[in-house]
C-alpha cells in the first residue's frame, strides 16, 4: 500500500472512499431510507413483539456480579418485564422474572445489591427465594392450606454467556441459542481484554426519541466535527483533513462491527498536557500494551482510534486503547427511551491518576450530552411528517444498516422470511 | 479547610467547591457565572501540578480531610476546564442536555432510575 507523502504515519485514504460500503454490502440498499420506523406505534409493536421480546438481549457482564449474593435487575420496559439476575452459592448465575410467587409483587426494589446469604427475601410478607429460583421459606406456611416451599418458584428467564456478557431472552424457550444468535460476531468478544478493566461510571438518561435515533447518534462519526466542533476539537480527524473515515465496517444479518481512525498528531493543549499525558492511568496501560485479538482493530491501524462491536439490537460495544464503553438504548414507547451508558477503565492509582480518569471522562459525558440534545430535535422534528425520509452517505452505513436489521428481523417474525449479506 | 501549602486556594474553598459528588460539581459548574468559572480556572492552573504531586504522596482511598478536600477542588478542576477552554467559560453556548438529564447512576444507591412500564 503506498504511504500517505503527507503523513508517513497514517494509513492513506482509500481510493473507493465514498462508495466502499455501498459496494460491499449492496443487500442493504442505497435509496433514502423511510422516517415511519422512528415515529410510528405499529413500528413499536413490531419491534416489541418481534425484537425484544424474542432476542437475545445483553444486560450485563458477569463482573457486575461477581460474589454470590450480588445481583442487578434489569427492566425491559417494552416487553413490561422486570428481570432479577444473580450469582446463586453454588457460583452459577441465572435469571428469574422478577415476581414473588405470593402476590405478585417486584421481589428486588432496586437495581443492583448484595442480598446476604444468598437468600432473597420480599419486602411483603417476607416469602424466601435461593439462588435456584426455588421458594425455601414462607412465614405462616401451615395457613396455607398446602405447602409451597419446594413446590413454587421465581419464573426463570433464559439466559446465556458469551465472554463474559450475559444476554436473557424472553422467549420461554429461546428459538436459537445465543451462540447461534450473535454467529461470527461473538469472537470478537474474546478478543480484548473486557474484564480486566472495571466499571466505573454509569449513566442513564430518559429521553424524548425513538431508541433507534440514540443508536443512530453513535453508529457515525460524521457529525464529530460539527455537533462535536468544540467540544472535541481534533481528536479523531486526521492531521490533513476534519473529516472521519472508517478503516473497516463488517456487516452480519443482525450485528456488525466497525473500525475507526484517532488522530495521532493530535496536540494537547493546556490542562490536557497533564490530564491525557503525565498522568493519564491509560497511558500506564499504553506503556505495557493491551493484549488485543485479530478481531479488534481489525486492520492493524497503527493510527487506530476505536472499535465499534454492535449486538443487535441495542448495544453497541465501544472499544479503545485502554477504555471501553456500552451504549444501550431500550424503548419505552415510539417516541420514547432509556439510554444507557457503562463505562470501564482502569482503577486508578493515585491522585493524578483520578484527575486524568475525571477530566477524560467529562469530555466524554459533555459530548454526549450534545448528542442528547439532537436525538429530542430529531424525534420531534420528524414528526411533522415535514420530510418522509432520511439521507445517508457511504460513511453512515452502520444508520442504514440499523434499520435494514430491524426490518429483517420483523419480516422473519412476521412473515418468516429475511433477506441476508453475502 | 485546605493543606497548609494550598492555603492560596481557600477562596475557592470558601466559595463551595470542595464537593464530594459528581453529582454536585457539574451543578455548581453550571450555575456559576463566566467569571467564577474563569477565577476557579486561573487560581487553579499554576497550582494543578503541584496539588497532584502532593496528594500523589497519599492513598487515593485514605486521605486525611484537608487532602481530601484538595482532591474534591481538583474534581471541580476537571470539571471548570471543560467549560473554560471549550466555551470560553461561556455556557451559554453549550448545547447539551442539562446535566439532570444525563443522570450519573454509579452515585445512586439504587444502582439505576426507576420509570413505570407505560406506552405514553
Amino acid at each position: 500500500m503506498a504511504s500517505n507523502p503527507i503523513h508517513p504515519d497514517l494509513t492513506p485514504l482509500p481510493a473507493d472512499l465514498g462508495r466502499r460500503w455501498r459496494e460491499a454490502f449492496p443487500e442493504v440498499g442505497t435509496g433514502p431510507v423511510p422516517i415511519e420506523p422512528m415515529v410510528s406505534r405499529q413500528w413499536f409493536e413490531w419491534e416489541r413483539d418481534g425484537i425484544f421480546k424474542r432476542c437475545w438481549l445483553n444486560v450485563g457482564t458477569i463482573d457486575e456480579i461477581p460474589t454470590p449474593g450480588d445481583y442487578i435487575v434489569r427492566e425491559i420496559h417494552a416487553a413490561r418485564a422486570s428481570v432479577l439476575i444473580l450469582r446463586a452459592r453454588d457460583g452459577e448465575i441465572r435469571a428469574f422474572h422478577n415476581v414473588c410467587r405470593h402476590r405478585g409483587n417486584k421481589l428486588v426494589w432496586d437495581f443492583k445489591g448484595h442480598r446476604r446469604g444468598c437468600a432473597w427475601p420480599c419486602r411483603f410478607h417476607g416469602f424466601v427465594y435461593d439462588g435456584k429460583g426455588d421458594l425455601v421459606f414462607v412465614p405462616e406456611e401451615g395457613n396455607f392450606k398446602e405447602p409451597l416451599c419446594g413446590k413454587l418458584n421465581l419464573p426463570p428467564v433464559a439466559l446465556g454467556i458469551s465472554h463474559g456478557f450475559i444476554f436473557i431472552n424472553l422467549q420461554d424457550e429461546p428459538e436459537e441459542s445465543l451462540e447461534t444468535y450473535l454467529g461470527p460476531i461473538a469472537s470478537r468478544l474474546g478478543d480484548y481484554p473486557f474484564h480486566a478493566l472495571p466499571q466505573r461510571y454509569h449513566y442513564q438518561s430518559f429521553q424524548r426519541s425513538n431508541w433507534k435515533l440514540g443508536l443512530d447518534a453513535q453508529s457515525e462519526v460524521y457529525h464529530v466535527p460539527y455537533l462535536h466542533g468544540q467540544s472535541w476539537p481534533n481528536l479523531f480527524n486526521r492531521p490533513d483533513r476534519p473529516h472521519v473515515e472508517s478503516f473497516d465496517m463488517q456487516l452480519y444479518d443482525r450485528h456488525r462491527y466497525g473500525n475507526w481512525p484517532g488522530n495521532p498528531h493530535y496536540k494537547p493543549r493546556d490542562i490536557e498536557v497533564f490530564a491525557l499525558g503525565k498522568y493519564s492511568s491509560i497511558s500506564r496501560l499504553g506503556q505495557v500494551g493491551l493484549p488485543t485479538g485479530p478481531g479488534i482493530n481489525s486492520t492493524n491501524a497503527p493510527d487506530w482510534g476505536f472499535d465499534i462491536v454492535h449486538l443487535f439490537p441495542n448495544t453497541n460495544v465501544l472499544i479503545l486503547g485502554g477504555v471501553w464503553h456500552t451504549h444501550q438504548f431500550w424503548p419505552l414507547s415510539e417516541p420514547r427511551m432509556l439510554w444507557e451508558i457503562k463505562i470501564h477503565m482502569p482503577e486508578p492509582h493515585n491522585a493524578g491518576e483520578r484527575f486524568s480518569e475525571e477530566y477524560g471522562r467529562i469530555l466524554l459525558r459533555d459530548a454526549l450530552r450534545e448528542d442528547g440534545t439532537t436525538h429530542e430535535h430529531t424525534q420531534e422534528a420528524l414528526e411533522s411528517g415535514a420530510i418522509d425520509s432520511i439521507m445517508l452517505q457511504d460513511e453512515e452505513m452502520f444508520v442504514r444498516h440499523n434499520y435494514w436489521a430491524v426490518e429483517q428481523e420483523i419480516r422473519h417474525w412476521r412473515d418468516g422470511e429475511r433477506e441476508h449479506i453475502g | 479547610m485546605l493543606p497548609q501549602a494550598f492555603e492560596d486556594l481557600q477562596p475557592l474553598a470558601t466559595a463551595g467547591w470542595c464537593l464530594g459528588t459528581e453529582t454536585e460539581r457539574v451543578e455548581k459548574r453550571h450555575s456559576s457565572s463566566a467569571a467564577e468559572l474563569r477565577t476557579f480556572y486561573d487560581l487553579m492552573v499554576p497550582r494543578l501540578e503541584s496539588a497532584i504531586e502532593h496528594l500523589n504522596e497519599f492513598d487515593l482511598k485514605d486521605f486525611p480531610e484537608p487532602e481530601q478536600h484538595l482532591m474534591n477542588l481538583l474534581l471541580s478542576m476537571a470539571e471548570v476546564t471543560f467549560a473554560v477552554e471549550k466555551f470560553d467559560a461561556d455556557e451559554s453556548r453549550y448545547e447539551g442536555l442539562p446535566a439532570d438529564r444525563f443522570v450519573p447512576v454509579h452515585e445512586h444507591a439504587a444502582g439505576g432510575l426507576y420509570t413505570p412500564f407505560e406506552y405514553k
